[in-house]
């Protein structure tokens, strides 16, 4: 197994589903804390989070796939990313494992209609008979969407 | 008025004057030549004379006697026929009115006979009927004392399976209240169980949450060891091993949690049933309680059941005493009234010996009110018929004055 060939990525849980995301892409994982909602924001920025004095914007992962929103415990954990310069928290239900994926078993995401958004989904591969959809974090957000945390950051 | 009969005495001493005269007159007369013949003649005329005197007096004598006879016979009532106003005449006649009262007095004795015989007949049915009600009586009132014997075994064993029953309530409140206590002590031990259960959840919650930063620290550990690269890679496997852990924590959490939990809900299904419990033991407490109420008061009607049913049986008893007194004086009057019967037939059959027959013409003649009216009139006393008979006698001296036959059999005096 070559190391060259295969990235570590972190297995999350949303609900019931798990995604991959590279592990060279998570600066930190904290554990779930209180948030100060944001008035008129889209529904899937859930707040406002505070973290070691820095304020950054924390977005359900789940709703932003499209998902039914993530049920709040205090067991969520929230991944902290960096997008174009900005730190982003992310909300799973969970971690469940640190997998180093081979390129080889990414497969291409089939083309779906122009309609589907499936700018966000890198490749899927199998997972212990799964299909697991990896996740490419510079895509999950619009540009729209990120000007609009500007305005607001 | 009064017609004057010359003395008997007068006409006796007369006829016997006459015939002393007689013979000195003829002697006087005739002297020495009275012949034999004369005498002969005279003494004839005397014999004659004496004896149409003694047949006026031997006709009255007979009759007497052959009614005094008939009397003795039995014959009760019989007058003679005489219409002679002489002394004979008025001692017939005196002897028929005796006999019509005789008669007279003697059929009333026989009604009263007939109805003393009657009435101690009719008594003698009536007793019988009384005694043969007095036995029913006794033999009825054996009965309910019998039946109240029966009843009072009743009413006593009813008394005792009251107290039995009041006994057993006693017996089973105690347990229930032994009952009820141990379920307290359930309760208290199921609360206790319950806050240590909840206590072990607190700890468990701790020891997850412990698990959870563990995991976080892991994760961290992880993501440093993959930017230092190559020489991250061993302290990459420790935190590997210690994700490890936490997630074995975490598992073995997660089934205590399971475990418990399940426990919990066990315990408190646990004490929500001795709860109910409680309360049923506690409604059975009040219903015993009111069960005793019931049976004590089962018990005082009995008492007074009993206490009432003595005093009937007293009533019995004292009831059943009488009428043996009186099916006593029952049978007693009973041979009273036989002997009373024996008695009433023995005075018919004496006054059977005896008949009654009152002569036509004397029956006739002297219609006697008194008689007719006065025979079966029992009940009349004995002061009236003596009243009559006065006015009957002055009646019978008028009308059977001397010799005024009313049909030929009556002989002249």
């Amino acid at each position: 197994m070559s190391p060259a060939s295969s990235l570590r990525h972190v297995i999350v849980l949303l609900g019931e589903e798990r995604y991959a995301i590279p592990m060279e892409r998570i600066q930190e994982f904290i554990a779930s804390r209180p948030l100060t909602r944001i008035p008129n924001a889209p529904a899937f920025i859930r707040g406002l989070i505070n973290l070691r004095g820095q304020v950054l914007p924390m977005i359900d992962l789940g709703m932003k796939l499209g998902l039914p929103p993530l049920k709040d415990s205090k067991f969520d954990i929230i991944l902290i990313v960096e997008v174009d310069g900005r730190r982003l928290g992310l909300k799973v239900s969970g971690v469940t494992e640190l997998l180093d994926i081979e390129e080889e078993s990414i497969q291409e995401t089939p083309d779906f209609s122009s309609r589907i958004q499936t700018a966000f989904v890198r490749g899927i591969c199998h997972i212990e008979e799964e299909l697991v959809i990896l996740l490419d974090i510079d895509h999950l957000l619009s540009r729209e969407e990120i000007e609009a945390l500007d305005v607001q950051d | 008025m009064k017609t004057w009969i010359p003395g008997f005495k007068i006409r006796l001493a007369i006829s016997h004057l006459l015939m002393a005269f007689i013979p000195v007159t003829l002697v006087t007369w005739l002297g020495p030549r009275i012949s034999v013949a004369a005498l002969l003649v005279f003494f004839a005329a005397a014999l004659v004379i004496s004896y149409l005197i003694a047949r006026r007096f031997e006709k009255p004598i007979l009759q007497l006697r052959d009614a005094l006879s008939r009397m003795a016979a039995g014959e009760i009532g019989h007058t003679i026929e005489t219409s002679s106003l002489s002394e004979f005449g008025e001692a017939l006649s005196k002897f028929n009115t005796a006999s019509r009262n005789f008669a007279a007095l003697f059929n009333r004795i026989k009604g009263t006979i007939e109805a003393v015989a009657q009435t101690s007949g009719e008594i003698s049915a009536g007793v019988a009927e009384l005694a043969q009600r007095t036995q029913s009586d006794a033999a009825g009132l054996e009965e309910s004392a019998a039946s109240m014997e029966e009843l009072s075994a009743t009413v006593r064993q009813n008394t005792d399976s009251t107290r039995f029953a009041a006994e057993q309530a006693q017996q089973t409140t105690t347990h229930a209240t032994e009952g009820a206590a141990l379920l307290q002590r359930t309760v208290e031990s199921m609360e206790n169980a319950a806050r240590e259960n909840r206590k072990i959840v607190e700890i468990v919650e701790l020891v997850r949450e412990i698990a959870f930063q563990t995991n976080l620290l892991a994760l961290n550990a992880a993501v440093e060891a993959a930017r230092a690269g190559e020489e991250g890679r061993g302290f990459n496997v420790v935190a590997q091993e210690i994700r490890d852990l936490a997630r074995r924590s975490d598992r073995a959490v997660k089934e205590i949690r399971t475990l418990i939990s399940s426990a919990a809900e066990q315990t408190d299904e646990a004490e929500k049933l001795v709860k109910d419990s409680g309360m049923r033991l506690e409604k059975i407490l009040k219903e015993i309680a009111d069960v005793s109420t019931t049976l004590s008061e089962i018990a005082t009607a009995s008492g007074e059941q009993a206490a009432a049913i003595e005093d009937v049986n007293r009533a019995l008893v004292e009831m059943d005493i009488t009428v043996q007194q009186n099916a006593a004086m029952v049978e007693e009057t009973a041979a009273s009234i036989t002997e009373l019967n024996e008695k009433a037939r023995g005075m018919r059959e004496l006054a059977g010996e005896f008949h009654i027959s009152l002569s036509e013409s004397s029956a006739m003649k002297d219609p006697g009110p008194e008689f007719e009216e006065n025979a079966p009139d029992s009940r009349q006393s004995a002061a009236a018929p003596e009243a009559p008979p006065l006015p009957a006698e002055s009646r019978e001296e008028t009308e059977d004055f001397f010799d005024e036959p009313s049909d030929g059999s009556v002989e002249i005096f």
